[in-house]
């Protein structure tokens, strides 16, 4: 196969903001513009990010209760229903043993982490994202994805160095 | 009214990423070289004393009866303490919206996972038989019979095992945002695969901060009361049985209070001296140190009111037996304990009150090196000199620790400081993305406070 | 921010003008509502000293008397404690996000001006637990501590409520009751913390001289009180308290403070009464009557120092904080 019969997939468009401030507005134009497979990417998280993305918060928080039924299962003979106060401490320890398991492989599944390669690596000024920049992109899985006028309007925005991103092979 | 800046001289974000971040990419500096073989030397020493130890036997430490608990539940108890103020800063202090935690939050959050490392060994070591420590685990394969559940040693297990899983759950997912600063700013391709390894291939992106968030509120959420809980525990050891100085409710909070004061007083001791090494004098500033000071007095003000609870108790309950065993702390032979813990505990702090003492380096160090050495001399007093004299006086017996107790200590706290050298050497020590987010350009909604109209007038005379 | 000269003769104040616009208590009603509570916290005071004191010698009328006496005048103070710890809790975190509800804080608790920690412990032994010497727990000074503070977050919430309920503290919105839900959540959480830890040692322990103060509290009709009080002073409040919807609906968080200071209420009968009635809980009158000479009175001197001051401070230099609150 020829090298120049290999087409690489679009993975989208992005584009770079100046501060926090002008990535929340930015965020909330392209929330409004009606986008939905896009994200903004920061050093920290930034605080109602989610209602400028019309997001919902995590569902983590559900998942939680049912780790709580485990240590009824594991807990040892239970000889006389009046020695409760002896089986509270451990009962307690295993509760929070299996919520913090929860909540630790929770957020790493619900991110699909750990993905050691992703298109956004490629993109040599990305490696600021975890200095100081604060970045906004689009991907091509969007209905409302057109890589003119998706670039254009990122322009429009605030965005700079707006590039267009394909898939790694 | 401004509140004080969280970082001084309006340093920008990239100032700070390469500050902190400049840390693991540099080559260590010649002092931590040297620091490191030190630390080491006496780890490996300890090594070596507890392997004699295992070999031998336990009377190679000076326990005898009445002591059979003296320096090795000692240092469990003050190690699984110290442990404690990592997770009130991450956890507690996050739940109570304290900002000023972002500075210190991950060197606390390592010094917990590495003292409850050490404190782990002294439990293992102190049963003798070391090769039957399985027996502790929940499954009745040792003659089909369960451990018991009812024993607090064994709420000791689930509770100091639960502690450091979360504890290590919740400092790593603070790191991984961090790792992925230096993976990305890394330039050796060892670097980049390892810290890339360790970041997991964390983006920045919006909806994972989400779950990212989520997750460590439901970790502070659960550490708050597993913190209060494992010291709790730790306590019911003592005080679910009834030897005269161990039998006292108050035990549980009075534990946890000494446990985040000590843990305090070592959290001040290692980030002022990293702050000098490393000139983060930005980033941790006195403002820091001064609010970590100020708990250190409230918690050594709550375990003072212990003492003097359980003393007066002592007077006010008819328990003769009660009564001598405070006399003896501090007027028996191991006066110098009662009161080398009275005065590092409860006196010293109080130097805090002044607002002088809080921000000179010297009175702070001073005071946490008192903390320290007071919050031992408290474990040593309420385990090994309530036991020497109990009930019966034909079974009271002096305790002399050996050399085997002494550099078996010693080890861990060179273990201890190893372990913290490496963590400083290779990882950021300082949660990068918690202090920036805190900036003021980090807010969306960044204002400018409403100016108020000032208006002086001259008072006159009435 | 014009520079005094400093060394002048005349001192010179450098005055901030307020932020927001002051609120004073001002209702047209309350020199009747003053009026009423004062007649039946002194007709209550009266009715419960003559019963005393007119009784034949040797009855039981007298010991009730005492016991009601003591019973309801820890309940009030205990609360009015609470109320002081939160506003030593406030300024010694140099907080922001109470400054609106402060003001309500320091009225109450200014009825209540004794040290703080030291009262509390000596007031727990010497007022108590002395009817049974015997017994001592150390713990018991922060047992009677930690049921004050939460029963003090849920006054300070149900008087800012009513407040607002009122039509004063406009600027009071979910995100201060959340936050003060959350107080008492952590309140009740540290009570059953601090209870339970008391109970398991005394329990393990098995020690006569400590146990003979639970089995008191949980034979014959007690132990109805006693298990209820577990109930409804943690395990429902906790539960209610836990999601964050219930501590943002104000009208929710008024019925769990309620239902807080109630149970408040159980918990200090079950301390006390035991001792006069050691068979089993009695109904007295006596009871009801104290509560009300107590809390009348109490009542009266908070109405009206809360029309002495504007509800909130409003030269506060960290106000905005607590009006630009966001959870």
């Amino acid at each position: 196969m020829s090298a120049a019969a290999v087409k690489k997939r679009t993975f989208g468009v992005i584009a770079e903001f100046g501060s926090a401030a002008e990535l929340y507005r930015a965020a909330e134009r392209v929330r409004d513009q009606g986008y939905r497979f896009w994200d903004a990417h920061s050093p920290f998280p930034i605080h109602g990010l989610n209602e400028a993305m019309g997001l919902k918060k995590s569902h983590l928080l559900e998942y939680i209760p049912t780790s709580f039924l485990f240590p009824l299962i594991v807990r040892g003979k239970p000889v006389d229903f009046f020695t409760v106060p002896a089986f509270f401490p451990i009962m307690f320890e295993l509760t929070i043993l299996f919520a913090g398991f929860t909540a630790f492989f929770g957020v790493f599944v619900m991110n699909r982490l750990p993905r050691l390669h992703h298109p956004l690596f490629d993109h040599a000024p990305f490696a600021r994202v975890t200095d100081h920049a604060v970045f906004i992109v689009i991907e091509s899985g969007d209905p409302k994805f057109a890589e003119a006028g998706t670039s254009e309007f990122l322009e429009e925005i605030g965005g700079r160095g707006v590039t267009v991103l394909y898939e790694s092979d | 009214m401004p509140r004080p800046a969280m970082v001084e001289n309006n340093r920008s974000m990239h100032w700070i990423t390469n500050l902190l971040a400049g840390i693991p990419e540099r080559k260590a500096p010649l002092w931590w070289w040297v620091a490191i073989a030190v630390t080491g030397s006496f780890a490996t020493f300890g090594v070596f004393c507890i392997i004699y130890l295992l070999w031998t036997g336990v009377g190679v430490w000076g326990n005898n009866l009445p002591m059979a608990w003296a320096w090795g539940i000692t240092n469990f108890v003050f190690w699984i303490g110290i442990g404690h103020a990592g997770t009130l800063i991450s956890a507690i202090l996050f739940l109570c919206r304290q900002k000023w935690r972002t500075a210190v939050n991950r060197s606390a959050e390592a010094m917990t996972l590495f003292a409850v490392m050490c404190a782990a060994i002294f439990p293992a070591i102190q049963v003798g038989r070391i090769w039957m420590i399985w027996f502790v685990a929940p499954v009745p394969v040792p003659n089909w019979i369960w451990p018991n559940f009812r024993s607090p040693l064994l709420w000791d297990v689930f509770a100091v095992s639960t502690y450091f899983t979360v504890s290590f759950f919740f400092w790593y997912l603070g790191l991984v945002p961090d790792v992925a600063t230096v993976r990305d700013r890394a330039r050796g391709r060892v670097a980049k695969f390892c810290y890339g390894l360790l970041a997991l291939g964390w983006r920045g992106g919006h909806r994972q901060w989400r779950h990212y968030e989520m997750s460590y509120l439901i970790l502070a959420g659960i550490s708050t009361p597993l913190v209060l809980s494992v010291h709790s525990t730790v306590s019911f050891d003592f005080a679910t049985s009834l030897i005269p100085g161990w039998h006292t409710t108050i035990f549980p909070p009075y534990f946890v209070a000494g446990a985040i004061f000590g843990g305090f007083a070592m959290v001040l001791t290692l980030l002022i001296s990293s702050r000098a090494l490393f000139k983060l004098h930005d980033v941790i500033t006195w403002n820091h140190i001064d609010v970590m000071c100020k708990i250190t007095l409230l918690t050594g003000s709550m375990v003072g009111y212990s003492y003097c609870m359980e003393f007066f108790v002592a007077y006010y309950g008819a328990d003769p037996f009660g009564r001598y065993i405070f006399l003896n702390r501090y007027f028996g032979p191991y006066w110098w304990v009662g009161y080398g813990m009275f005065i590092g505990n409860v006196l010293m702090p109080q130097l805090f009150w002044v607002r002088a003492f809080r921000r000179n380096v010297w009175t702070v160090y001073l005071v946490a090196m008192c903390a320290n050495a007071g919050m031992w001399f408290e474990r040593f007093a309420i385990i090994a000199v309530s036991l020497h004299r109990d009930f019966l006086p034909s079974s009271w017996q002096m305790y002399y620790p050996t050399w085997v107790d002494i550099f078996t200590f010693a080890g861990t706290i060179g273990l201890f400081l190893t372990l913290f050298l490496l963590f400083i050497r290779f990882l950021p020590t300082v949660a990068m993305s918690e202090v920036k987010s805190v900036l003021p350009e980090a807010d969306p909604h960044h204002y400018e406070p409403l100016p108020a109209k000032i208006v002086a007038m001259e008072e006159t005379q009435a | 921010m014009k520079v005094i000269k400093p060394f002048s003769l005349k001192p010179t104040v450098l005055v901030q003008e307020p932020i927001l616009k002051a609120e004073w208590f001002r209702e047209r009603n309350l020199s009747r509502v003053l009026l009423l509570l004062l007649g039946v916290g002194v007709a209550s005071l009266l009715a419960a000293l003559s019963s005393g004191f007119l009784a034949p010698p040797g009855s039981e009328l007298r010991r009730q008397l005492a016991f009601s006496c003591l019973f309801a005048f820890i309940y009030f103070f205990t609360i009015l404690i609470g109320c002081l710890f939160w506003i030593i809790v406030h300024h010694s975190t140099d907080s922001g996000w109470g400054i609106l509800v402060r003001r309500q804080m320091e009225n109450l608790a200014a009825l209540c001006i004794v040290l703080f920690a030291v009262c509390t412990t000596l007031a727990s032994f010497d007022w108590i637990s002395s009817p049974d010497y015997r017994w001592g727990s150390t713990m018991w000074g922060v047992y009677i501590f930690s049921g004050a503070a939460g029963a003090g977050i849920a006054m300070i919430i149900l008087v800012v409520q009513g407040l607002k309920n009122a039509g004063y503290l406009l600027r009071v919105n979910q995100e201060h009751y959340q936050i003060m839900g959350k107080l008492l959540l952590t309140f009740t959480i540290f009570w059953a913390y601090i209870g339970f830890a008391q109970y398991m040692l005394i329990w393990y322990g098995n020690i006569p001289e400590e146990t003979d103060w639970f089995l008191k509290r949980n034979i014959e009709s007690w132990n109805v009180l006693s298990t209820a009080l577990v109930v409804g002073r943690f395990f429902i409040p906790f539960l209610c308290l836990l999601f964050q919807f219930t501590k943002r609906d104000p009208k929710f968080l008024g019925f769990i403070s309620y239902w807080v200071l109630g149970f408040h209420l159980l918990d200090i009968y079950v301390i006390i009464l035991p001792f006069l009635h050691p068979a089993g809980f009695q109904i007295r009158a006596l009871n009801v009557l104290c509560l009300f000479a107590i809390g009348c009175p109490l009542a009266v001197l908070f109405l009206r120092g809360l029309s002495q001051v504007s509800l909130f401070p409003p030269r506060d230099p960290r106000l905005l904080e607590s009006v630009r609150l966001s959870n």
